[in-house]
């Protein structure tokens, strides 16, 4: 808690350049204090948003932990003596969630405007089990779910969001949105990514039993282009003031220039040049890092970042075709 | 005011005294119980009702009976009597003196729940704590004001780990966590002038040691481990044995945070708490809520469990501004054994919801013989961004960190390929990682002695070292020739 109130008053709107604090309310109730006002905390906060919603604004609501407000009813719960539940939360744990849940909306207001309410709720689930109550029943009234990977998590891979888990029911609602930010792709390269993602899941169980050399060469090439969507594009690095975030402009130059990569590597890989020697050109690391390199005022160097791909690519072909001379293959290996 | 009651008791159970009640008093007043043996028990009022009042009695029950023992009420809370002279001291679990010395001068008496404290007035933990453990200072940073646990099991050696970070951790340069509020540039903006001044005294660094319900060889082995180490001058000792009841274990804990709290907010010291083993306390928690006939929630611990916690947990941490206990912190390092190594069980669970991390040891490192064996794939500082980079230890010390983890998780996987396809069928770069893997268990995680930052530093750069630069994406190319190229 401490975190957010030491640093909020700080940050200044990217928009107004106001101090953020002028169109935020924090509600803190830290785990100490007693635990009935940690049950109304959420319902307090609900209706402060619902308040401004009503004057036309659109209000985005974090509550963390949803879990801990859980506890909170389970404790005192118990205090009543009701009948424990599922996991020892009360009977009514899911119907509450849904009250709270339902109260995100967009409305129009009696003012003739629009307004609406986002509700993001953060749980934590006991040592990452998703089946849990809390869970489960979030899930049944949420329309997006964004799940952070253990395995991610522990590899330091941030943000960890699991792509394969996670899920957004709207997602193709935001085609339109994103071609007007200059991405009319958006769809199409999405599920491209997440195809491979879940190549790339089911290969590496394959890979365990008989080895990553022994997969055909196709495969290898899943392989590595999805560990370049990985490494490139999911990955950011919070410690990099430019990686930290990422405007949707630039968000879509390099899912562009990423689905450029796959064309050019599968084209290369029609023409017989081995996966192997793909991921020994020059610019991959380049590529693989642009996110922390390469800033949101600095798109043409994206630009540029994609010819020099073009030229990388367009030397292993033709060597390709016949055997590789010495220089082609200390470039590939170096 | 001091009124005494005899003849009213109609119960008694384990440390349980149920008494009529025959006057209004408060809940958790302090009581003392005196038996027809006129031994004086500490105990407290823990439950009311029209008709009864229970009392928590924190001394042995044993041989107190219902007709010949009388209850005086202090009328007030269960409170401590604190001055300076408490360090370099050795106290029971409700603050008693049991190393045979004088009884401490009281500058100031407090009561022993302390008082939350308002999250605006809180500062953000800010500043390095050295532990001297490479996979702590260089992974998972401790930060000053932060709540990091330690989560071990039976058998692992956390009670060594303990007494080692209590006698060679050490706080770095800098003055306060409350003069870096005005920094506003982003980590690793400053350049790097070598090592940090150490502009902090040694003196205002001092250790609040809490053995909750602690066998007495390891009680044995906290004292004399710190007496000799030289430790025990700068460290608070409080130590409740296992053998002691278990309501004066609930108790334990909150002495000794009020020992930190005086420390810390009064004397304006660096303060840090070490309080092992937080599983004994849950368990007496749990034993103490049954027999009060509460219902019981997961595995029979109360519901209540993580408010409970959280009045323990909550008191670490450091207040803004320049009013009076802005200049001291206070760091709580809590050593919990998970039951049956589980760590979705409810002590660790609850625990990990207060606190701002964990650090994991793993009973699979212990059995190859590495110490500390600190696990730290599911281990985390959350804090960590807070107290590092070029302000506080070094610019390049996150990416570092950060390339270390990719590269660890990553031969966590060549491990699982190689185990089932064999060492010989793994890809060159995953046999790399495979010797990273071991290099790094060996030479970084594995030590004897306490290490500086800068020493783990170097073994980590070295260790990356013998990884092909193309997979270094965490590092920038400056950091690499900076650091890993120079060593070829």
């Amino acid at each position: 808690m401490a975190g957010v109130l030491d640093e909020f008053p700080g940050l200044t709107d990217p928009r107004s350049g106001r101090p953020l604090m002028e169109r935020t309310v924090i509600i803190a109730n830290t785990s100490n204090m007693p635990v009935a006002a940690r049950e109304a905390s959420i319902y307090c906060a609900i209706t402060v948003a619902e308040y401004f919603r009503d004057q036309g604004l659109h209000v985005a609501l974090m509550a963390d932990s949803t879990s801990r407000w859980a506890e909170a009813l389970r404790e005192v719960s118990g205090r009543f003596g009701e009948l424990p539940g599922e996991g020892g939360y009360p009977a009514y744990l899911s119907s509450r969630l849904a009250d709270f849940y339902e109260r995100a909306a967009l409305v129009d207001t009696l003012g003739g405007d629009t307004g609406s309410v986002t509700v993001m709720g953060a749980i934590s689930p006991p040592s990452g089990d998703f089946s849990e109550p809390v869970t489960s029943h979030t899930k049944r009234y949420v329309k997006a779910f964004w799940a952070l990977d253990v395995k991610r998590a522990q590899a330091r891979f941030y943000p960890a969001v699991h792509p394969l888990q996670s899920y957004a029911e709207d997602a193709r609602a935001f085609a339109p949105w994103w071609a007007a930010q200059g991405n009319g792709q958006w769809l199409a390269l999405r599920r491209r990514f997440l195809t491979l993602l879940d190549e790339q899941a089911q290969l590496e169980r394959m890979a365990r039993i008989i080895g990553k050399d022994a997969l055909p060469a196709r495969q290898q090439l899943t392989l590595l282009c999805a560990e370049l969507v990985n490494e490139a594009f999911l990955r950011q690095s919070a410690f990099s003031p430019i990686d930290r975030v990422c405007s949707p402009q630039r968000q879509a130059a390099m899912m562009r220039l990423l689905g450029r990569f796959i064309d050019l590597a599968e084209a290369a890989l029609a023409a017989g040049v081995e996966p192997d020697r793909m991921a020994g050109i020059g610019c991959l690391r380049e590529l693989q890092r642009m996110g922390e390199e390469i800033a949101d005022d600095q798109l043409p160097r994206l630009a540029e970042l994609e010819a020099r791909l073009e030229r990388d690519f367009a030397q292993l072909v033709p060597a390709a075709a016949g055997t590789p001379t010495p220089e082609s293959r200390d470039a590939a290996h170096g | 005011m001091l009124l005494t009651v005899e003849g009213a008791a109609t119960r008694l159970e384990g440390p349980l005294l149920f008494l009529r009640r025959t006057l209004d008093v408060g809940l958790y007043d302090a009581v003392e119980v005196l038996g027809r043996d006129s031994v004086t028990r500490l105990g407290r009022v823990a439950a009311i009702d029209e008709q009864f009042m229970t009392i928590e009695v924190l001394e042995s029950t044993a041989g107190l009976s219902l007709e010949g023992t009388v209850v005086r009420f202090r009328g007030q809370a269960l409170s401590f009597g604190l001055g300076p002279g408490i360090l370099g001291r050795v106290f029971n679990g409700v603050g008693q003196v049991i190393d045979g010395g004088p009884p401490v001068a009281a500058h100031r008496t407090v009561p022993i729940e302390g008082l939350p404290m308002n999250p605006v007035a809180r500062a953000l933990p800010r500043d390095f704590i050295e532990t001297g453990i490479s996979t702590l200072d260089l992974m998972n940073s401790l930060v000053r004001g932060q709540k990091l646990p330690l989560f071990s099991g039976g058998g692992l050696p956390h009670d060594r780990l303990a007494v080692e970070i209590a006698s060679h951790a050490r706080l770095r340069g800098g003055t306060g966590p409350q003069d870096r509020l005005d920094v506003v540039a982003p980590h690793g903006e400053r350049p790097y002038a070598g090592a940090p001044q150490r502009t902090t005294p040694a003196e205002d660094f001092v250790i609040v040691f809490a053995g909750i319900g602690v066998p007495y060889d390891s009680a044995e082995y906290f004292r004399r481990s710190l007496e000799q180490g030289g430790a025990l001058e700068r460290t608070a000792l409080f130590l409740n044995l296992a053998s002691d009841s278990s309501t004066q274990r609930l108790l334990t804990p909150r002495f000794a945070l009020s020992a930190a709290e005086y420390l810390a907010f009064d004397c304006d010291k660096h303060v840090l708490v070490i309080l092992t083993d937080m599983t004994n306390y849950c368990e007496a928690l749990r034993e103490v809520s049954s027999s009060k006939g509460e219902i019981p929630s997961r595995k029979g611990f109360p519901g209540y469990m993580y408010s409970d916690l959280a009045t323990l947990f909550e008191r670490a941490g450091c207040l803004r501004g320049e009013g009076p206990g802005s200049k001291g912190t206070l760091t709580q390092l809590s050593i919990l054994t998970m039951p049956a190594d589980d760590i979705g069980h409810p002590i660790p669970d609850l625990t990990g919801y207060i606190t701002e991390g964990q650090i994991v040891l793993s009973r699979d490192l212990d059995r190859r013989g590495i110490y500390p064996p600190v696990n730290v794939l599911p281990s985390l500082s959350r804090l960590m961004k807070d107290g590092t980079g070029g302000q506080y230890t070094h610019p390049d010390h996150p990416a570092l960190s950060s390339q270390l983890y990719a590269a660890y998780a990553r031969a966590a996987q060549a491990r699982v390929l190689a185990s089932v396809v064999g060492v010989e069928g793994l890809a060159d770069t995953d046999r790399r990682y495979l010797q990273f893997g071991t290099a790094f268990e060996q030479t970084l995680a594995s030590q004897d002695a306490a290490r500086t930052l800068e020493q783990s530093m170097a073994l980590g750069w070295r260790l990356l070292a013998g990884l092909p630069k193309s997979e270094l994406t965490r590092l920038s190319d400056a950091q690499i020739a900076a650091h890993i190229e120079v060593l070829a």
